[in-house]
């Protein structure tokens, strides 16, 4: 008890003191990678963020959404049994999650689905802002998130243990392993995690509720297997099993609620890279299955979709002195059958080349690229980008970008049928011009990063009543983001107690400026859902065995009406961990507290979110 | 359209009155508050709970959110109507699964009904039992309105909706729910029994009942779409008139059109409704009419419509997430008066 006091009190006292010595570097630097993935390649001038895998709990029950709200600026909205991100002020259906390069994103909803995402399955990860619709096609207009697993070719065999036991039915547990030698690396993982999120809110007129019929388990399982040899020639192959059960809560205002959804998705990636001279080829072909079963029984509901996805990919790339030249062929097929669809089997395919050419040198950058893509139903524009990046000198840099994105209409919005509502196969595609510069300062101890950014989205899709009474989307939003992130990162030493501070801000507008007629008050309004000020500050104490974690949150008031009559309030939450290594028995003991202050909040209407809440983990390296 | 929002010193009176002693038990203080006026309900956004009831007096002040103010809770998940029966208001709050009580004279909340699925609809049928038709159930749930229990259920055909009264019978329109039917159930109020199945065109959604006690029916008719979104099957939209249990003639209107909404004039003489395919206008018809009109009376689309004493009420939800508006005509046609009311308007309930 008495080290953590001094832990405490140090770091209060730290926050006053000069920058001494740094920090080690074990703590603050990602890992390095073995392989320049793509989005590295093509992010000149983009602000993109390495996941600092220290900042992340290492348990299995930290969910996505959890990491990114506690360590980024992306608005996170939680209703029903969904996480969904929101990226400068778009949609969850305009940020692409991206699986080893591969999009994962629902094919059916265009829909990133945080809670299907274990945070602990990947060993690199990283956020790209303002999108990259040039690299990677449909769907990156807000950001991509990148979830990696690499392949390590060093001699290491190691097994993990990992038990978590948490407030409101939170068990999860996970035992992975890795073999690996300068030939082959082999990994695998298995997690499962049980939560019935039972917890207890303040609802109306100050009566305590129950969060009911709101369980979670699922499982994952995650492989990979590398192989290497002398002429820098590497084959992987990847395998991710996923299932999770959801019991679909009622809101607030609801009495019950008997919504059930199960997602199952298998995905195989195989990748082979050969460098040869100045080429590198790349090959990859990946198969995605991914399925949903939806049922209500008081509502006689149930439906199902099952997708089928085939992606391959052929990269080559040169290079001579400090130039690069790169050009892509990516073929996409899906078929999907899906209850709720005019027809129950629907089928698309689509052919993109993507060439990019960059110079890159330690004081200046650029790469010009574009994409060109076919699609069997709809036309989709040139999306081109240029970018460039100036290194004034070791610490300061200029970046800017200039970039259009798009999206496109998802199956749903093309061929749902249902009572009340139906698709529309005339949609466009959704449309985006990302604008953003950045100033970035870093020397051994301090960094700091400013990003304007300006994000305009045309043609926006909506689902609309019309006049007779059917619900059908259409291009029917203009709208124009513009703000300022910013990130600064401090990291000192006193005596032997490392110290790492973090803020994070974003300060944006996000309007829309079509306006359906002279009634409409949406004109010009802050779009709903979306915080004009969001951070959060994260400070980490590192002594001896010893991490301790603060970190503070503050969201802004979002609008829930598009005429900006109605809001949620704004709020703040602070959250704790201390993390204890056992020498001895080679293991690791961590107390999370999670939302201390005991916060009533909501980042959708009228779902309620757990008050203070406790979580022990205990991570055991077996080998 | 100018805004009117004029703060009514009575209501504003009554609401800080009873914010004041929430949680003891509030009284009404002051009576017939809500007499000389007219609600409107406002389903707001599904699954976000924010459905309201607007209060609008004939002198043109305009309470919004009226019973979340009084009672400080929200009424639900999309509020799908209203009826003031005897001395209370019964809202149906349709995806919360309830219907909130509420006295009339203050809006004090007086109970919650619970046991419903997906309640639409509620029609008082004798001094002691009302119906509530609920999809859920593909029937009616009784109601005893002493105890404002529920008492039993009566199956009627797919999705009821509208309910109308006429010579001991209720007449109940199955516009199919999620699905589709083309009927009519009589039902025996003594008895809670059906005692008879009409076959209506497709989607019947509105029902009224004339001066004769004779029954009209607005159907909306039924698309069918292929995979390329090419309607495959329509068949048409009609109003049916029905006497003694018979149906006596049917005006069909054109292939496309999906007519609904229908309501009648005080004299029980003039129907109104709304008619159109993407965009609408609302139509009159009199009961001695022998074609339906081809002419708009009022030019202009609206997601709700009703008739009171007089007048035409119609709403725009503009796009369904902001609040919306309300309009009033006159019986000549011509706007009287405009109000901004609450998120998604779908229906008014008048005293």
């Amino acid at each position: 008890m008495r080290n953590i006091l001094l832990f405490i009190l140090c770091f209060f006292v730290s926050l006053y003191t000069t920058v001494s010595q740094t920090i080690s570097d074990s703590l603050l630097l990602p890992e390095t990678l073995i392989n320049e993935t793509k989005e590295i390649k093509h992010s000149i001038g983009i602000r993109i963020e390495n996941i600092n895998t220290d900042l992340i709990t290492n348990s299995i029950s930290e969910s996505f959404a959890d990491f990114l709200q506690k360590n980024t600026t992306i608005y996170v909205k939680s209703y029903g049994a969904l996480n969904t991100p929101s990226f400068r002020g778009t949609s969850s259906s305009h940020t692409l999650f991206l699986w080893n390069g591969i999009p994962v994103n629902s094919v059916a909803s265009g829909l990133a689905d945080l809670r299907l995402l274990p945070i602990s399955n990947f060993n690199n990860m990283s956020i790209s802002y303002g999108g990259n619709s040039s690299v990677y096609g449909t769907g990156s207009v807000g950001g991509s998130i990148n979830l990696n697993n690499f392949p390590k070719f060093i001699n290491n065999r190691s097994a993990n243990l990992k038990i978590d036991k948490g407030s409101f039915g939170l068990s999860s547990s996970s035992i992975s392993f890795t073999n690996s030698n300068d030939k082959i690396y082999c990994y695998g993982s298995y997690s499962k995690i049980i939560d019935s999120n039972n917890f207890t809110y303040n609802s109306f007129n100050n009566l305590n509720k129950v969060n009911e019929h709101s369980l979670i388990k699922g499982d994952n399982i995650n492989t990979l297997i590398s192989y290497k040899n002398n002429d820098d020639f590497i084959i992987s192959l990847h395998f991710w099993r996923s299932y999770l059960f959801r019991e679909i809560p009622p809101n607030m205002t609801m009495v019950s609620s008997t919504a059930e959804q199960v997602d199952r998705s298998e995905r195989i990636l195989l990748d082979v890279s050969k460098r040869l001279n100045k080429f590198y080829f790349l090959i990859k072909h990946s198969i995605l299955f991914d399925n949903l079963y939806y049922t209500d029984i008081s509502k006689n509901i149930d439906s199902y979709y099952e997708g089928e996805s085939n992606i391959t990919e052929f990269d080559i790339s040169y290079n001579y002195d400090d130039f690069y030249g790169d050009v892509s062929f990516v073929n996409n097929i899906h078929n999907l059958n899906n209850s709720s669809y005019s027809d129950l089997f629907m089928s698309e395919n689509s052919f993109a080349i993507f060439s990019a050419l960059s110079y890159r040198s330690n004081f200046f950058s650029c790469e010009l690229s574009a994409r060109d893509e076919y699609n069997s139903t709809f036309d989709v524009p040139l999306i081109p980008s240029i970018s460039i990046e100036i290194n004034l000198n070791n610490k300061i840099g200029l970046r800017s970008r200039i970039n259009k994105n798009f999206r496109s209409p998802t199956f749903n919005d093309r061929f749902w049928i249902g009572s009340g509502s139906v698709g529309n196969i005339n949609l466009l595609p959704e449309k985006g011009v990302n604008r953003e510069m950045g100033f970035d300062y870093s020397s051994k101890n301090i960094s700091n990063s400013v990003t304007l950014f300006s994000l305009n989205v045309d043609n926006w899709i909506l689902w609309q009543q019309l006049s007779n009474g059917i619900w059908t989307p259409e291009n029917l939003k203009n709208v124009v983001s513009k703000g300022i992130e910013y990130k600064s990162i401090l990291k000192y030493k006193i005596f032997d107690i490392d110290i790492y501070n973090e803020v994070n801000y974003q300060y944006n507008i996000s309007t829309n400026i079509n306006q359906l007629n002279n009634m409409d008050n949406s004109f010009n309004k802050q779009l709903i859902y979306t915080p004009v000020h969001n951070g959060n500050i994260n400070s980490i104490i590192s002594f001896n065995n010893y991490v301790f974690r603060i970190n503070k949150i503050f969201t802004g008031s979002v609008f829930t009406s598009t005429d900006n009559h109605s809001k949620l309030p704004p709020y703040f939450l602070f959250n704790s961990s201390l993390k204890y290594y056992f020498e001895n028995f080679n293991s690791e003991v961590i107390l999370t507290v999670n939302n201390i202050l005991n916060k009533n909040y909501q980042t959708y209407l009228n779902y309620p979110n757990p008050g203070i809440e406790y979580l022990v983990q205990l991570n055991i390296i077996l080998i | 359209m100018k805004e009117k929002l004029q703060k009514s010193f009575y209501i504003t009176l009554t609401i800080v009155a009873l914010n004041s002693c929430v949680g003891d038990n509030p009284e009404p203080i002051l009576e017939g508050v809500f007499d000389n006026g007219y609600f409107v309900t406002n389903e707001g956004n599904f699954l976000s709970g924010n459905g309201s009831i607007t209060y609008i007096s004939y002198d043109g002040s305009v309470e919004n959110e009226i019973f979340s103010k009084i009672n400080s809770f929200p009424l639900g998940d999309v509020v799908q109507s209203m009826n003031i029966i005897d001395e209370f208001a019964y809202i149906i709050v349709n995806n919360s699964s309830k219907i909130e009580v509420a006295e009339i004279d203050s809006l004090t909340s007086h109970k919650t009904i619970y046991g419903f699925i997906s309640p639409r609809y509620m029609i008082k049928v004798n001094e002691s039992k009302a119906y509530v038709s609920d999809w859920g159930i593909n029937g009616l749930q009784i109601i005893d309105l002493n105890t404002q229990e529920i008492t039993g259920t009566i199956s009627t055909g797919t999705g009821p909706e509208k309910m109308t009264i006429s010579n001991g019978y209720v007449y109940v329109c199955n516009v199919g729910g999620w699905g589709l039917d083309n009927t009519i159930s009589v039902i025996d109020i003594e008895s809670d029994m059906i005692i008879s199945t009409l076959n209506v065109e497709d989607k019947p959604n509105s029902i009224v009942t004339d001066i004769n006690g004779d029954i009209w029916v607005l159907s909306g008719g039924h698309t069918e779409y292929d995979a390329n979104f090419n309607v495959i099957s329509e068949t048409p939209g009609g109003l049916i008139h029905i006497s003694d249990n018979q149906i006596l003639n049917t005006y069909l209107y054109p292939i496309g059109n999906h007519p609904e909404d229908l309501s009648i004039n005080s004299n029980g003489t003039i129907l109104y409704y709304s008619d159109g395919n993407f965009s609408k206008s609302v139509y009159k018809f009199n009961i001695n009419d022998s074609e339906v009109s081809t002419i708009p009376f009022i030019n202009k689309s609206f997601y709700g419509l009703d008739y009171s004493n007089g007048y035409i009420y119609g709403t725009d939800a503009v796009d369904f997430s902001q609040r919306g508006w309300s309009y009033r005509f006159s019986e000549n046609g011509n706007l009287v008066d405009s109000v901004q009311v609450g998120i998604t308007p779908g229906g008014y309930c008048f005293n």
